[in-house]
């Protein structure tokens, strides 16, 4: 009879242990969490005694609601290192394209940036066969091309996914310029061609009537259409009588900027016909 | 049984298995450690009454949570408890004597009590750990070799702890 006793009491016991244990698993986490918190907190620096773990001692994983197979995680992470890519690209334009407008006078105008493809230098042509990352439904044939802060040509053709740009300096290159000088107020206005080997020349300027010097410089002339203040193109590096008519100058120019040796350039749209990303 | 020594030292052993003292000797990499209360309490269970037992097993596996990591209690009360009580009602089958049949013990304990927790860990908050069957057989083979030595320290408060070394077979004697 003892013995049933004491059985059904360990029986007893135990369920009630059992319920006991239920129930601490069944509280909510927020219920119980200020003993292990108070545990830890009271034994902090008893605990603390030894080395620290080198790694956390139970890492939590994700539930399965948080987790996605394999082969959704290849996709996604594919995905993912894509855009990351674009967004880097986009960041890499944005960062020329501010920096073509810094080198520009006044706020410029919205630039279409593009990758120069490849550099045609020949004795007949000099010329830029460049793609532009925005397409080229705001292209037309005469707008001004800006390479590293200065004015290097103009478009000459525009196909379906890439432009041609011939330089200042080709040999069939005409555009207005304006001649400035550091202390005068205005410019000259002329008409620069391109000589076919990478400098351009001024004629037609009277020499009574204009004063010309080395180391003036030449502008792309501003343009309602194309352009909105002047940027620069060139030195003049040579002043001399004009062979053909002594009363006139001779006026070679130097570029400033080495229009083969780039990658990108910005291409001038004063009326973009859309918002240019 | 003299339950404040006893307090005393489940104190220790939760401040050893809870500290960073015991990193000393956890394993590089996962840093799997053995499991000192889970072998305090096949001891104590080795040497205590059924009923003595049970409540122990339960007590130390809610130190046990307590002394966790995580703010969730209830898996390891329940299963130290549940096979706590299992163990103390095999004990005429078990034989703990040998340092053999102890890490054997021991081994067989831990996956048992601490796979049931994890069960229960994942069942509650919806969470597993990872790399949670290395570390389960890891710990569970770290506890079995290290527990024979830590029985031996623990054989040594025996009379201290009012516990006494119980016959295989016949009633249990508790000494007051």
């Amino acid at each position: 009879m003892a013995t049933n006793q004491r059985n059904i009491s360990r029986a007893s016991l135990f369920v009630v242990l059992l319920l006991g244990g239920f129930v601490l698993l069944m509280l909510p986490a927020r219920y119980t969490q200020f003993l292990t918190e108070g545990f830890h907190r009271a034994l902090g620096p008893l605990l603390s005694v030894g080395r620290p773990p080198q790694v956390s001692k139970i890492h939590l994983a994700p539930s399965d609601k948080e987790v996605v197979s394999q082969e959704t995680y290849n996709k996604l992470y594919t995905a993912y290192r894509n855009t990351y890519a674009q967004l880097l690209e986009i960041q890499q334009q944005l960062s020329t394209l501010q920096r073509i407008r810094a080198g520009l006078p006044t706020p410029g105008p919205p630039l279409v940036l593009a990758r120069v493809s490849n550099a045609i230098v020949t004795a007949e042509e000099r010329a830029l066969l460049v793609v532009p990352v925005s397409g080229t439904e705001e292209l037309e044939q005469g707008q001004y091309v800006i390479g590293s802060e200065a004015v290097i040509g103009t478009l000459s053709d525009v196909y379906k996914s890439s432009v041609r740009v011939r330089l200042a300096t080709d040999a069939k290159h005409r555009m207005q310029v304006s001649i400035g000088r550091t202390g005068r107020s205005g410019y000259i206005q002329a008409y620069m061609h391109g000589q076919g080997d990478g400098t351009a020349r001024i004629v037609g300027l009277s020499q009574k009537e204009y004063d010309v010097r080395a180391g003036d410089a030449v502008y792309a002339a501003a343009d309602r259409e194309r352009l909105g203040t002047e940027v620069i193109i060139g030195d003049v590096t040579e002043v001399r009588h004009d062979l053909d008519n002594p009363l006139l100058w001779d006026i070679r120019v130097m570029p400033v900027c080495q229009a083969e040796r780039l990658s990108e350039v910005g291409i001038v749209v004063m009326h973009p016909k859309q918002e240019i990303k | 049984m003299r339950w404040i020594r006893f307090i005393v030292v489940v104190f220790l052993i939760t401040v050893l298995d809870a500290g960073n003292l015991l990193n000393l000797i956890a394993t590089p990499g996962l840093h799997i450690r053995p499991d000192l209360l889970l072998i305090a309490m096949v001891f104590f269970v080795s040497h205590l009454d059924i009923t003595h037992a049970m409540t122990v097993s339960f007590f130390l596996g809610f130190v046990a949570d307590v002394s966790g990591e995580l703010s969730i209690l209830g898996p390891y009360t329940l299963s130290f408890g549940i096979f706590g009580s299992l163990l103390c009602q095999l004990r005429k089958v078990v034989l703990v004597r040998r340092m053999l049949y102890q890490a054997l013990t021991i081994f067989v304990m831990a996956l048992l009590i601490r796979g049931l927790a994890q069960l229960l860990l994942m069942v509650k908050a919806q969470q597993a750990g990872a790399n949670v069957y290395v570390i389960l057989w890891g710990t569970a083979a770290y506890s079995a070799v290290f527990g024979p030595f830590a029985w031996m320290i623990l054989s040594g408060l025996t009379d201290w702890l009012g516990l006494r070394e119980r016959p295989r077979y016949g009633p249990t004697r508790i000494r007051h």
